[in-house]
């Protein structure tokens, strides 16, 4: 069945393939790929724009790009195949977030977003009104028994081997039924063409080698970074929280990680009473929370009053 | 094809340059701590598996260095406990826990390291042990279930629907057969 | 059974009563108006295509409006058909007779348009055939796709079988010179020369359809009931959606379908067929409708109004007293109790208050709908923040009106059309009907004719 959709995957594939060696270039260091490369390739005098590990723009000549990559080392980006042998788990810890806000805009700038468009929302709550508010940082919550998914007429929206909930932009139709479906508000959409990006655009922003092209009129969401994961790197947010919120891990190996700590995913929903938001309802997310006591920081009210207004809190229901 | 051999030589290249690159790296730290030295071994002591890390300098034992044993896993290096400090012997041992998940055969890498000091620099040893419990990843996903693909909708979901839309198209069928009577009947 | 025999003369005054007629100014006038706004909706939905589905005011929260509201009052409205050419015919119901082919008519369009703007909502329309390609059995978009051909194919099937020999009259006193419009009538007829074996077959074919149209029917309209009833969504979560659906679909299509008939009526001069006793029984039938549809709305509102669960409450909160209390109390009270008082007095059911109370009813019901889509949207478990403010209410643009409008417009449009190529009211059944023995003194309605 997918296979019906060879065209366009050959040319994600393409894309991929110049992307896949271009983040290679980068990690490796160029200067190794151009000694490697200086006997068998002319130069071309074409730059080519690419974005370093650090955040930076290099600019590199493109005879550095080499268009042809085994497949076997591309098959990682198929939208529709999880890293095997993983069962990824994110774990937020409450008690440290002061909505610093760097992994919402880590996330954004790795996944390019505009504006007003976020994959993880930082939501103001208030279990009661005597508890004190608190900060709660949504993604996707990568449901094992997800909502979105049942309710997707063409399969647009799927659960992958790891657990990921991934998406098919150029299979969804737009009906946005996964979006209402979806108990968190998980999921953002396409509504304009303006942030479309194409193969060549792609290639030369491309920060995140399996992350949506905006596919106008296609829904989207946080997508636990996979060519991260893929390379057993942590994802975005997860490197960019500097108080070490998130923690993220495989279920698997019953260990996460916050870039600073490891520590046994068991052990630690055990001793801080880890929950899963709105359980009850039997979504079966595989985002746990840990709860907002012994707070690192007092609550502080968002700065920017526009973003508060109109702002309501009730429980949030653990 | 010829494009493919060539690109897999010059990974192969590319690999190599790596590695003697890397490979200098460490000889090179090496020269400075040559005399100090981490050894890891495993054994059993009254039914509890331990990890044991020997820390020599110059072939003699060092005594009151701090060793942290750690697991390592996809996204991080998971600590067994606090750092055990060298005794007489130089020896440094951790018990294992018995529930720790290894891959498929059980299999784990543990890792013995000392931090950096002016007596022995950094060390590091890396060990397998196939003591951890062997994990299979459960899976559903080749079950029925509601949010499967398309091809693994529940059987009760597809024998109902397709009966249905077979009976009810049946008779619609049946019906245009009516109206294909009625226009021959006309004819005649 | 004796076939029927029609006269195909001036001497018959069924024929010069019922067959269809040239636009007169005002039907012209009516039919232009349609027009333009077909076209300006098609102007908007370009745009649409062009820029995407930003130019609707839905947003990543309120991700479903007014297309989607709509799309549930076609499916409602189109509930009519079965209502009157099935569930009436299998009740015995004699004098539904000049009514059912109005109100099948009302079905097909209006299930044609819902299936049109359904795909209007989507934002890649290019990729309808996916659903076809890669459905999921799984989901219940699948399924509303799969109810709702099935149920434009069948209402179809309904209007047209019985209309075989209205068709067959049109053609037999269409002049010759008239090229096209014979060709037409003689395509459509189907060689159909009143034979009494046609007619056993016509008696056959609408007998099976009445008995499979009701199932469909609601089968429709539940299905459309669990696109919402599915999710999580406070409003939308209750087991009871189905039920509540279809009663308020029926309730909206009765309104429907008298509104059209009051129209039709007063615009062709049907008096003599369609008289005040039909406006009277078709009140009390809306009257019935209603108080079901009232207790419906009682059971769906007042349960989780008791409990007033958090995000529940603070709907109904929205609702009852907040952003949309104008609107709701509005709906619920012109759209169902003042329709209720109005119609249980005898002078309210004489046909223009009846009239008027139904497009209280009809405007209420589409308004209704968006009352069941938006609302709940703007409540969802984390309360919406950190976004632009005019994502935290949902007021449509003018694209989204003129689209919408242009989708009513549409299926007023088709209806239209149909009056203009064929008798409103069957000839034959009403032939049938007079020169049948068995009409007893109640259900004879028709004055004694000339
Ligand atoms: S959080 Fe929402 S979008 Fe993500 S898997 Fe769960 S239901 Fe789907
Ligand atoms: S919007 Fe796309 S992903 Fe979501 S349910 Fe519709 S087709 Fe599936």
């Amino acid at each position: 069945m997918d296979s019906n959709n060879n065209e366009s995957n050959d040319s994600r594939r393409d894309f991929l393939r110049k992307g896949f060696v271009a983040t290679a270039a980068v990690a490796t260091g160029l200067g190794l790929v151009e000694t490697a490369c200086k006997e068998t390739k002319p130069k071309t005098g074409d730059k080519v724009k690419l974005l370093s590990p650090d955040g930076k723009i290099v600019e590199v000549d493109s005879s550095m790009i080499n268009p042809a990559i085994p497949d076997s080392l591309l098959s990682k980006h198929n939208v529709r195949e999880g890293v095997p042998g993983k069962k990824f788990v994110m774990v937020i810890d409450l008690s440290r977030c002061r909505n610093a806000g760097k992994c919402k805009s880590a996330c954004s700038k790795m996944h390019y977003l505009p504006d007003n468009r976020s994959y993880i929302k930082i939501n103001k709550m208030q279990d009661s009104d005597k508890a004190a508010p608190y900060w709660m940082p949504t993604p996707c919550f990568h449901c094992d028994n997800p909502p979105c998914v049942k309710v997707c007429p063409v399969g647009a929206t799927f659960k992958l081997t790891d657990g990921i909930v991934g998406i098919d932009n150029e299979r969804c139709i737009g009906c946005r039924f996964c979006m209402v479906a979806c108990p968190y508000s998980a999921r953002v959409f396409n509504w304009d063409t303006e942030y479309q990006l194409n193969i060549t655009q792609m290639n030369e922003i491309k920060p995140h080698a399996a992350c949506s092209t905006h596919v106008s009129g296609t829904v989207e969401k946080c997508d636990f970074c996979p060519t991260n994961t893929a390379k057993d790197e942590l994802p975005d947010c997860v490197q960019a929280c500097p108080n070490g919120v998130f923690y993220f891990g495989d279920e698997v190996e019953d260990v996460v990680s916050n870039g600073d700590e490891t520590v046994r995913l068991s052990q630690l929903l055990k001793d801080k009473s880890g929950y899963r938001y709105l359980e009850d309802l039997g979504t079966k997310p595989r985002v746990y929370y840990l709860p907002p006591v012994n707070r690192q920081f007092p609550f502080k009210d968002a700065e920017v009053p526009t973003e508060a207004e109109g702002q309501t809190t009730h429980e949030s229901g653990h | 094809m010829k494009l493919k051999h060539n690109n897999i030589i010059r990974s192969l290249a590319l690999c190599c340059c790596l590695f003697v690159f890397s490979a200098q790296r460490v000889s090179a730290q090496d020269s400075t701590n040559a005399e100090a030295q981490i050894t890891l071994t495993f054994g059993e002591q009254d039914s509890v598996k331990q990890a044991k890390a020997v820390v020599t300098k110059n072939h003699t034992p060092l005594k009151g260095v701090d060793v942290v044993f750690l697991i390592k896993k996809s996204f991080g290096s998971l600590p067994l406990g606090d750092a055990v400090t060298t005794d007489e012997n130089g020896e440094a041992v951790a018990d294992f826990p018995t529930d720790m998940p290894g891959d498929h055969e059980g299999n784990i890498t543990v890792l013995a390291k000392v931090e950096e000091n002016d007596q022995t620099g950094e060390l590091l040893a890396s060990k397998v042990t196939n003591w951890g419990v062997p994990t299979t990843v459960k899976d559903k996903f080749d079950q029925r279930t509601l949010w499967s693909p398309a091809a693994n909708a529940p059987i009760p979901l597809v024998v109902t629907v397709v009966s249905l839309v077979a009976l009810v198209w049946g008779i619609i069928l049946y019906m245009l057969s009516q109206l294909v009577k009625i226009n021959r009947l006309g004819k005649a | 059974m004796e076939p029927v025999k029609i006269k195909l003369d001036k001497s018959n005054q069924l024929l010069t009563d019922l067959m269809p007629k040239k636009f007169n100014a005002s039907g012209k006038l009516w039919v232009g108006v349609l027009l333009v706004i077909v076209v300006i909706g098609f102007y908007a939905y370009i745009r649409q295509l062009q820029k995407g589905l930003v130019v609707t005011d839905m947003r990543d929260f309120t991700s479903w409006g007014i297309y989607i509201s709509n799309f549930v009052f076609f499916v409602a409205i189109s509930l009519v058909g079965s209502l009157v050419s099935a569930i009436l015919k299998l009740a015995n119901v004699r004098w539904r007779t000049p009514l059912v082919r109005i109100s099948e008519i009302i079905a097909v369009a209006a299930i044609f348009f819902a299936a049109i703007i359904i795909i209007v909502d989507m934002g890649r329309p290019e990729r309808f055939w996916h659903l076809f390609a890669f459905g999921r059995l799984q989901s219940p978009i699948l399924w509303d796709v799969i109810v709702i051909t099935t149920y434009l194919v069948v209402s179809s099937l309904l209007l047209y079988i019985p209309l075989l020999p209205d068709i067959a009259i049109c053609r037999d006193l269409t002049p010759a010179s008239l090229k096209f419009k014979k060709w037409f009538y003689t395509f459509l007829a189907l060689n159909w020369r009143g034979t009494s074996q046609q007619y056993a077959l016509i008696h056959k074919c609408i007998n099976v359809l009445a008995v499979l149209v009701v199932p469909l029917a609601l089968g429709i309209h539940t299905v459309t009931s669990w696109l919402f009833a599915t999710t999580y969504r406070a409003g939308w979560d209750s087991s009871n959606f189905g039920p509540y659906f279809v009663a308020g679909a029926f309730q909206a299509g009765c309104g429907g379908v008298i509104a059209v008939t009051y129209v039709l009526r007063n615009h062709y001069n049907l008096k003599k067929y369609i008289t005040t006793k039909h406006f009277d029984n078709m009140a009390k039938l809306l009257v019935l409708l209603s108080l079901v549809y009232l207790y419906f709305n009682i059971n769906e509102y007042l349960v989780p109004g008791y409990k007033m669960k958090t995000v529940d409450g603070e709907h109904l909160k929205s609702l009852f007293t907040g952003h949309y209390a104008p609107l709701f109390w509005s709906v619920q009270i012109f759209g169902m109790v003042v329709p209720i008082v109005v119609m249980l007095f005898k002078k309210g059911r004489a046909p223009l208050p009846v009239f008027i109370v139904s497009l209280l009813v009809v405007v209420g019901a589409w308004f209704k709908r968006f009352l069941i889509v938006v609302p709940t949207l703007l409540h969802p478990f984390i309360p919406i923040q950190n976004v632009p403010a005019s994502w935290h209410t949902y007021m449509p643009t003018w694209e989204e009106w003129a689209i919408t409008s242009a989708s009513l417009a549409g299926a007023l449009l088709v209806i239209t059309f149909f009056v203009r190529l064929f008798p409103i009211i069957s000839i034959w059944e009403m032939t049938e009907e007079q020169q049948s023995p068995q009409i007893d003194e109640q259900t004879n309605l028709y004055e004694a004719q000339a």
